[in-house]
């Protein structure tokens, strides 16, 4: 197959299966898994096939198709084919096939069933969208629909009231980060004269004036900021917990928060040094702050999604020290596998406690202990999961996340400025703390005894083959063995100038201390969770509260102020009233009394206009006036 | 020209019709005649006339506008199912014909040669407005908006006219290119301009201002769309808007450019006043009506940044923008009136967003238009919103009005919000509305404007080579 | 003795103009706004726009006072049927507000005028037009000439006025 077709088919068979199901409909909701799941299936083999034959080092097409033209400028709709691209297909389409699997068992009994899958292959669509995009303008379109099939997917059970809270909360942080994120799209247009990466990446830089270019480079990082959660925007992450847990581990850890990433590595020639001091920074502060948060977390799934953030801040570090996006690249995918088959453990033994048919918070750590012996295999698919985000020996996370360590050291080596190296020692930190609250996940999850009163821990049963295949096939793919052969295959060795000759003890040295003293605060402390406040009572205090008064008050100022004035409105309404009245009386059919119910009418008007607004808005007018000619004349 | 007379003509021509026992005539009658003043319209394609003694001038552009204004009104028309129905609306001719007299009017207000032309077209568009607001009699919201349109639509008269009497006495002329001379002319540097120009032009603006509804004159706007009967607010969004705009970028670009530096700041700030204050507001409305008048007073934020902008292309982006938004407009607001009139509350046609909950389940096509003139509205990709937005930014950027371009884009960005409780209302909260019957040519316009709004998503280049 | 004149109707103008803000009674309003009306037309006349005066004279005296009094004539009051006085009462509200508006308007106005240069203007614009003596046959002779489209198209503005009228009053059947 031609690449043009091949690119095409895999872009649009989700859309494709996606109105199939929705023009279906509920009648047809058995169905509608399975034809997704087949539909996955079909894009996959494309992606393999497709990475199998273009796949040749440093091969890039890009293929163009015409969309329209105006005037000089043309507007191209374009593919760019590259190892990236190719990769993130195979990735895309991966955790898509194993989460829509999962799904048939864990929302079987839903009713919308049909919608969900529906959704999902919206989202599908939309990210592979923006991994085949050349377009930066295309981009910001396939952007813009992920925001709101996240949306759609997070507010999926919209008869509750947190769900809906949460897709909303998600869409307008993420909108924040795309307004940035338009206006450095405009910035770069108008900087660099082109939208299509292919062309920014051969561009030379040098005669671009590098202050607005920087800007160009930050305003692009908001959309990086929205979409992958950064630092100040992050807090949407925690909060789309609410939605099917399936959803999180496809969107909201492997795929879509990867889109942000997957932007910045695409966008990397444009990030002068100054950008990419900022972007290191709040990587560095979203490092930090999300496994600090996921310390304190007692929500199974919200632990998982700060540790999200964490990763991801690590992420964007990675993408700000290097030369390229390599490094931050090969973490996104390993990331991608080990945290979604950590979510779909995390649904599976939601989903296992759920079945017991007991009401109670089954999200809650506190409530587990001891499971290992009764789910085994989420225990060993867990763990293996977790020790590759720590980053242990034999696992994929391990190989991924020293290379970006490397990639800081070698950063640091090469900037001969002592304050460089807060970078990689922060990343060391962060490795150390990412350990520290793995370790004690598992403990609360898995060691000790049930605490759950309500449960009799013997109807705990993990029993589903559709729950169990896709966990095991993503444990699998973060460790030794086919973990290898996927890296190997997948991801380019990244060059390094220096290297610092400590930097595997000191990682293996973080890790070995996060491990102990989590473990040594599980003795000592058992469960008990001091609670701390995120970043989102403060963001209620400073914005909402603030544009709500402000609204408020421009609510007031249209409506209200004037309950008590008036009066010669009134009367003036009075007389043209008794214009018409008399007019009516007179002319049209010259009974007297005929105009009777006018009148009473008129009297209804006068009474609603006793609290009329109209003198103020004349008021207003002539202020604006006068304020306009003061403005023009000085 | 021709349109004009074609039309004056046809609006009597319906008042006659109105004297046969038929109604049912007239809606067709007058669709006819809509577009047989499209085709004569439509002939005038690349022919630049000047008639009657530079009063009015036909040349590419007007037609384009023109052509605008009429599909609106022909949406509009086409959605208008007759008014024979109910007693409320028991006169369809004068309503039509005063429809087609205003067509008349705003169809000068975009071909004027000479500010009289402007002044008479903008009266014979906003006598119309007044009555046609005021028509629904026994509602006493709709007596009160007229009322009030009425007292807000003479000041903003009186004001654009002591504007154009005093720039007639520091230019000695009416005419728009007369007056661009002078101003050309004189900054030149011959002589000194006297301020009465300063002061004149700043009122003509102001009164058209008040006519697009642009902040801090847009407070009538909505007390007057809730007011109004819903197909006259659809009406007033769409032609009004397009034609005031059409006059005040005529204006702006031809007779007051030599001033440029004078007035573009305070439009400048008039744009971001305009656009944070209608959407902000927009957010907390509780009826969909008043979100719709508030979400025109951003539109006219928008395209005043286009105005303000003063490109080549400003024109093509005006003339996009008003299509997308007229089409998408009248859309939502024919799907409003369906919905509000199956479910009263107290009586009254239920207006506000929870009158749309549940409408996907039985009303698929009714909820799919919403939806998509929503996302058309909000400026989504792959909607005629997006490219409309996307061209009046690009001009701006253009201009470097890089403060307004930021606070449109986030403003943009709030819309987005209130855009989306009719879509969340319909597809994501539970209801009980029933099937709704559609008459075939209502339905036929759902279905034509919402494809017309995903076409020009697709394909912008469709009308906008030909802007 | 043309300078004392003119300062009276200026008086008479202003005076009755003041009075018709600070009455209450609606009648009595109308009656000043009906010297105010003839002062401005007085005052046009010695302008030398003669036509201007008598359009002023015809349209706001002969037509809109005339209306405007009619109305306050056939407006039911309370009074009216138990054998009470007639009376329209307003109040007067406000005041801060109307006096700030009016009074900054009034500033910016009378800066503009002194600065307007009002000679050199006729001079440069319409030193052919002062020659005449009166403004009616120059008024007639443009309006059936170069005018005639909007005088024609006027048509289409009464038009609708009168359809709109006749339908806002009439009842529905």
């Amino acid at each position: 197959m031609s690449p043009e077709i091949t690119s095409w088919s895999i872009l649009l068979t989700p859309l494709l299966v996606s109105l199939i199901i929705f023009s279906l409909g509920r009648k047809h909701n058995a169905l509608s898994g399975w034809l997704s799941i087949a539909g996955a299936f079909v894009n996959l083999g494309l992606s393999i096939l497709f990475f199998v034959n273009y796949n040749t080092d440093l091969q890039r097409i890009t293929l163009n198709f015409n969309w329209f033209t105006l005037g000089k400028d043309s507007y191209i709709f374009s593919f760019l084919i590259d190892h990236y691209t190719l990769t993130m297909l195979f990735v895309v389409n991966v955790v898509a096939l194993l989460v829509q699997l999962f799904s048939l068992e864990y929302m079987h009994h839903d009713r919308d069933l049909f919608r969900y899958f529906a959704y999902l292959n919206l989202f599908v669509f939309s990210m592979l969208g923006i991994v085949l995009t050349d377009s930066l303008f295309v981009m910001y379109a396939f952007w813009e629909l992920v925001g709101l099939s996240s949306y759609l997917l997070i507010g999926f059970w919209y008869e509750s009231h947190a769900p809906n809270q949460a897709a909303k909360k998600a869409f307008l942080m993420n909108r924040i980060g795309d307004a940035g994120f338009l206006l450095g799209i405009f910035l770069a247009f108008y900087l660099l004269k082109t939208n299509s990466l292919t062309a920014i990446s051969h561009l030379d830089f040098t005669q671009i004036n590098p202050t607005l270019l920087t800007a160009t480079g930050l305003l692009l990082f908001c959309g990086c900021i929205g979409k992958s959660a950064q630092f100040p925007l992050h807090t949407w992450l925690p909060d789309a917990m609410e939605g099917p847990t399936p959803v999180s581990a496809l969107i909201h850890a492997a795929t879509m928060v990867a889109a942000g990433i997957f932007m910045l590595v695409r966008i990397h020639p444009v990030l002068t040094v100054d950008a990419k001091i900022v972007i290191a920074v709040i990587g560095t502060i979203t490092m930090l702050m999300g496994a600090f948060y996921a310390i304190f977390q007692t929500d199974i799934k919200k632990t998982l999604a700060y540790s999200t953030v964490s990763q991801l801040g690590l992420m964007v570090v990675a993408i700000a020290l290097s030369i390229n996006g390599e490094a931050a690249f090969g973490h996104l995918f390993s990331h991608a596998f080990f945290k979604a088959g950590l979510f779909l453990c995390a649904g599976a033994i939601i989903h296992a406690l759920h079945q017991t048919g007991e009401v109670f918070d089954a999200q809650d750590m506190r409530l587990m202990g001891g499971l290992a012996k009764k789910t085994p295999i989420i225990f060993v698919c867990f763990t293996i999961c977790s020790a590759a985000l720590m980053g242990l020996p034999f696992t994929t996370g391990a190989e991924t996340k020293f290379s970006i360590l490397k990639v800081a050291f070698d950063f640091a080596l090469q900037q001969h400025s002592q304050w460089t190296w807060v970078f990689p020692f922060a990343i060391i930190l962060g490795i150390s703390m990412t350990a520290f609250y793995s370790i004690r996940q598992i403990l609360f999850i898995f060691v000790g005894n049930f605490r759950n009163e309500k449960v009799n821990i013997s109807t705990i049963q993990e029993r589903n083959i559709f729950l169990n295949l896709p966990i095991i096939l993503l444990a699998l793919a973060s460790i030794i063995g086919l973990g290898t052969i996927l890296t190997k295959v997948f991801l380019v060795e990244i060059p390094v100038v220096s290297t610092w000759k400590y930097d595997a003890i000191s990682e293996y040295f973080a890790i070995g201390l996060g491990l102990l003293t989590g473990w040594l605060t599980y003795q000592q402390f058992g469960i008990k969770m001091p609670h701390i406040n995120t970043m989102d009572s403060f963001y209620d205090s400073i914005f909402v509260k603030s544009t709500l008064s402000f609204a408020h008050f421009l609510h007031t100022f249209d409506s209200k102020i004037v309950d008590n004035s008036v009066n010669y409105l009134a009367k003036l309404q009075v007389v043209f009233a008794q214009i018409i009245a008399w007019f009516d009386r007179s002319f049209i059919d010259g009974i007297p009394n005929g105009s009777a119910a006018i009148v009473g009418s008129v009297g209804r008007v006068t009474q609603h206009f006793q609290n009329g607004k109209v003198q103020w808005y004349f008021v207003a007018a002539f202020l604006g006036i006068l304020s306009m000619i003061i403005f023009m004349a000085f | 020209m021709n349109s004009i007379i074609a039309l004056s003509l046809f609006g009597i021509a319906n008042l006659f019709l109105g004297f046969l026992n038929n109604r049912k005539i007239l809606m067709p009658a007058t669709l006819a005649f809509i577009l047989f003043a499209l085709g004569l319209n439509l002939a005038d394609w690349n022919t630049e006339v000047l008639w009657f003694n530079n009063m009015l001038r036909t040349n590419n552009l007007s037609v384009n506008f023109t052509t605008v204004i009429l599909v609106a009104t022909l949406l509009v028309v086409a959605i208008s199912r007759g008014f024979g129905d109910d007693e409320e609306h028991s006169h369809p001719a004068e309503y039509y014909a005063i429809m087609l007299f205003s067509v008349v009017g705003a169809i000068m207000m975009v071909t004027f040669e000479n500010l009289l032309m402007l002044f008479i077209g903008l009266e014979i568009l906003s006598v119309s407005m007044y009555v046609l607001t005021g028509s629904d009699k026994r509602n006493l919201r709709s007596n009160e908006a007229a009322l009030k349109y009425f007292l807000m639509g003479a000041f903003a008269t009186g004001i654009l006219l002591f504007g154009v009497a005093l720039v007639y006495g520091a230019t000695g002329s009416f005419s728009i290119y007369g007056i661009g001379n002078f101003v050309t002319e004189n900054r030149m540097g011959q002589s000194e301009i006297t301020p009465m120009l300063y002061v004149g032009i700043l009122l003509i603006i102001i009164g058209l201002l008040f006519k697009v509804s642009a902040a801090p004159f847009h407070f009538w706007t909505p007390d007057v769309y809730e007011g109004a009967p819903t197909i006259f607010t659809a009406f007033m969004s769409t032609v009004v808007k397009t034609a005031g705009f059409a006059a005040l970028y005529r204006l702006l670009s031809v007779s007051f450019v030599g001033e440029y530096g004078k007035w573009v700041y305070l439009l400048y700030f008039l744009c971001a006043a305009t656009l944070i204050i209608a959407n902000i507001t927009a957010v907390y409305q509780q009826s969909f009506k008043r979100m719709m008048a508030f979400s025109s007073i951003s539109h006219a934020g928008y395209l005043l940044m286009t105005v303000t902008s003063n490109q080549a292309t400003t024109q093509s982006s005006i003339l996009f923008y008003s299509l997308a938004y007229s089409i998408a407009t009248v859309t939502a607001f024919a799907v409003m009136i369906l919905v509000s009139e199956n479910k009263t509350s107290n009586g009254k046609p239920d207006e506000s967003f929870d009158a749309f909950k549940g409408l996907a389940k039985n009303n698929p096509l009714l909820a799919f238009a919403l939806a998509v003139s929503m996302l058309s509205l909000a400026g989504i990709p792959l909607t005629a919103g997006f490219w409309g937005k996307f061209f009046i930014f690009s001009d701006a950027f253009k201009r470097g009005l890089i403060l307004d371009l930021i606070v449109a884009v986030l403003m943009s960005a709030v819309g987005v919000y209130y855009y989306f409780k009719p879509i969340i209302a319909s597809y994501m909260k539970e209801g009980n509305i029933q099937e709704i019957t559609i008459k075939p040519i209502y339905k036929l316009t759902l279905i034509i404007t919402t494809i017309l709004t995903i076409l020009l998503g697709l394909m912008p280049d469709l009308v906008k080579s030909i802007f | 003795m043309l300078n004392i004149i003119l300062i009276a109707f200026c008086i008479l103008t202003v005076g009755s103009a003041l009075w018709v803000l600070w009455t209450k009674n609606v009648l009595h309003a109308a009656f000043a706004l009906l010297l105010t009306f003839l002062g401005v037309a007085a005052l046009y006349v010695m302008a030398g726009a003669d036509f201007l005066g008598i359009t002023q004279i015809l349209v706001y005296v002969g037509g809109i006072l005339v209306l405007l009094i009619f109305g306050i004539m056939l407006t039911n009051q309370a009074g009216n049927k138990e054998g009470g006085k007639n009376m329209i009462l307003t109040e007067n509200l406000n005041r801060f507000w109307g006096i700030l508006i009016a009074g900054g308007f009034f500033g910016l106005l009378f800066y503009t005028f002194t600065q307007a240069g009002f000679q050199e203007v006729e001079q440069q614009h319409f030193g052919e037009i002062s020659n005449h003596s009166s403004t009616i046959q120059i008024t007639g002779i443009q309006l059936m000439t170069d005018y005639v489209l909007p005088f024609e198209i006027v048509g289409v503005l009464l038009m609708i006025a009168l359809v709109g009228a006749s339908f806002l009053a009439s009842k529905n059947e």
